[in-house]
């Protein structure tokens, strides 16, 4: 009797302190690789999340309630990717989550958040089929599938580039899936590739595949994997003469290319959905305010755009109950018919899959006069 | 098309030097302790990163930043051993203790720089010119190996070595303090993976905390391969380990890299599991 006398109040205790703490915030969840060898693409989305959450709150919060961000580190491994999204689904009851950066990773968690109902943004996959037949699942970057052959017809036209080697690795979903798209949009703009090898992500050693391409004739090589390889390859490249320029798209996307590969990676052509170098007033607002925390880039502008996505979405959708399943549907609701939307990274409005409609920027990887490396756009 | 093929030996006989420096240490150890010291690959790969260090306070000095990168490894080595291996053989323990202890050394020593430097690759200065680049560390692995094989075969540390690795008890019958010994195996092995950590480095211009891993890795399958306790094995199972893989992905596909390392690792233990120039021990009742 005793036992269920005080097992009652207790029990009461926490539903009214639950309900009290529902009430004071509204909160998303961001996930991605803050460690490990990609912590580029996490760290950088996180960093421009943080300001557009802290720049929301100095506003008044969502609906009257201040806006929490709760993040985790994937370290890049799929399996801890999909632990974190069923930690925010089950335990942490969030309203949205933004992640992962990476295509292999959103493959395998969009299906996760689909199925519970949780809205999901990712704001650096890029890779066919991420969002494709899950109406909870939406992106807001620039799709391979858009700036892949928009950078090659670009390059043959401005460059005069008609020879190519298509480097691909096998273990990246992103990269093969970008293979097949630059393969595709080869054969359609009549470029020649005149040669493929094979890499994975992992490796080390490139001395066989960059002496494989040795006498074969070419003006740029298409790489479709990720920074810490291709500098790798860069420096194998150069070390074999080879003084032809890579050509890839957001996977390149981090200093690290060339801290690691220094000149070796002059001229590399990064084609992505964001250049900090570009002249709108928005942008340039942006880069200032990200100075103090870290330089803005493509990763950290998405992933701002990513929570004011969210903001408006619940805003339209009049949340205040992240926990309740029907107030998450009508997030997705609001973020499926949103008119365009004016974000740093660009103009953007959802497809009926779930994708934005974005504007390729396509950048070269140059020096300034005093030394310091930066990512030229060729395009405004 | 020949010199593509030339071109392409050169280069596996290159990574493949690197992985018998490596697997060198590997099979001393095993040779004199029976233990596989899972932390030798990071060993090299802290190796690497010392020549990074010293390369930055005393410039692009090859010869001094490989031969002082090469001591601080060796005394790396020594502590390990003495602090993570001596006294779980002083106290009798099972063979297991020693192996799970050298994954934690591997484990500590891995995030230990990981924390220190950051997980990311790090660039290599060109310490040397590219165009000799493979013919030098081709002859550097060479000279360094058959160093070792001079110490072993043809001085008084080689016989206490080699004595030791028969028979701990009867060695020390002899006069010989085993204790030393063992130092003195993981200070040579320790010497020779600081030199192929900064040749890699040299090589490929960036080092990472994790390199150790595969590589580490590589090298005990070319030590497998030679028949592990065995010197001469070590060098020619790295030689064959580095062709093999290179041709591979030249000739046949890149996909399968790492595939043909482990897939020569389960061969030999199927087909002659001593390796090519181990020896069968008969039990004598």
């Amino acid at each position: 009797m005793k036992k269920t006398v005080i097992s009652g109040i207790v029990a009461a205790m926490m539903t009214v302190g639950s309900m009290a703490y529902a009430a004071v915030e509204l909160s998303l969840g961001i996930q991605g690789p803050e460690t490990g060898n990609l912590a580029t693409y996490g760290q950088k989305t996180l960093a421009g999340a943080k300001l557009a959450v802290d720049e929301i709150n100095a506003k008044g919060g969502i609906n009257g309630k201040t806006l929490k961000l709760i993040n985790y580190d994937s370290r890049g491994d799929k399996a801890e990717s999909a632990n974190i999204i069923q930690r925010f689904i089950n335990k942490d009851k969030v309203c949205g989550v933004i992640g992962e950066p990476t295509s292999g990773a959103t493959f395998v968690i969009g299906p996760i958040a689909n199925k519970a109902s949780m809205p999901l943004i990712s704001a650096g996959a890029t890779a066919d089929g991420v969002v494709e037949g899950k109406p909870f699942v939406f992106r807001d970057t620039l799709l391979d599938a858009d700036g892949a052959p928009a950078t090659l017809k670009f390059l043959m036209y401005t460059k005069k580039w008609k020879n190519f080697v298509l480097v691909t690795s096998v273990n990246n979903d992103y990269s093969v899936s970008m293979s097949k798209i630059f393969t595709n949009a080869a054969k359609k703009y009549k470029a020649n590739i005149v040669g493929e090898q094979k890499v994975s992500d992992g490796d080390k050693d490139f001395s066989a595949q960059v002496t494989a391409l040795k006498n074969k004739k070419f003006d740029a090589i298409i790489y479709t994997g990720y920074y810490p390889e291709a500098s790798l390859f860069l420096l194998e490249l150069r070390k074999q003469g080879i003084n032809a320029p890579i050509i890839g798209g957001d996977g390149l996307l981090s200093p690290d290319l060339w801290k690691v590969a220094k000149d070796a990676a002059l001229g590399s052509i990064i084609y992505a959905g964001f250049s900090p170098e570009a002249k709108a007033k928005k942008v340039q607002e942006f880069v200032e305010k990200m100075k103090s925390r870290g330089e803005a880039d493509m990763f950290s502008a998405q992933g701002y755009d990513a929570v004011y996505l969210f903001a408006e979405a619940m805003k339209k959708a009049k949340v205040n109950n992240c926990a309740d399943v029907k107030q998450r549907k009508a997030i997705r609701g609001a973020l499926a018919s949103m008119p365009e939307f004016d974000g740093v990274s660009g103009k953007m409005k959802f497809d009926k899959e779930g994708n934005a409609i974005k504007k390729p920027f396509i950048q070269e990887v140059a020096k300034r006069a005093n030394g310091e490396y930066y990512l030229k756009l060729l395009n405004e | 098309m020949l010199s593509t093929l030339f071109q392409q030996i050169i280069n596996g006989i290159t990574v493949g030097s690197i992985y018998s420096l490596v697997a060198l240490g590997y099979t001393m150890v095993y040779g004199i302790i029976k233990l596989i010291n899972f932390a030798h690959g990071d060993i090299f790969m802290v190796g690497a990163f010392i020549g990074l260090l010293l390369s930055i306070k005393l410039g692009a000095n090859f010869i001094l930043v490989i031969f002082i990168a090469m001591i601080c490894t060796s005394f790396i080595g020594v502590l390990v051993e003495k602090i993570a291996y001596n006294p779980l053989r002083n106290r009798n323990s099972a063979r297991i203790s020693a192996l799970i202890s050298a994954i934690g050394v591997s484990i500590f020593i891995s995030n230990l720089v990981v924390l220190i430097n950051g997980p990311q690759n790090e660039s290599y200065p060109a310490l040397l010119p590219n165009n000799i680049l493979q013919p030098l560390i081709i002859l550097i692995s060479i000279g360094l190996m058959y160093g070792l094989y001079y110490i072993v075969h043809n001085t008084k540390v080689g016989i206490a070595m080699r004595a030791v690795s028969h028979n701990v008890n009867t060695a020390r019958l002899m006069g010989i303090n085993p204790d030393m010994i063992i130092s003195f195996t993981f200070a040579i092995g320790s010497f020779l993976a600081g030199a192929a950590g900064v040749l890699v480095g040299t090589y490929y211009r960036a080092v990472d905390p994790f390199m150790g891993m595969m590589f580490g890795l590589k090298a005990f399958v070319a030590a497998v391969l030679g028949g592990i306790g065995s010197i001469p094995g070590a060098m020619v199972g790295g030689l064959i380990l580095g062709l093999t893989e290179v041709l591979g992905v030249a000739f046949v596909s890149s996909s399968f890299r790492d595939a043909i390392a482990f897939g020569i690792l389960i061969l030999i233990l199927i087909v002659k599991p001593a390796g090519l120039f181990g020896k069968k021990t008969k039990e004598k009742v």
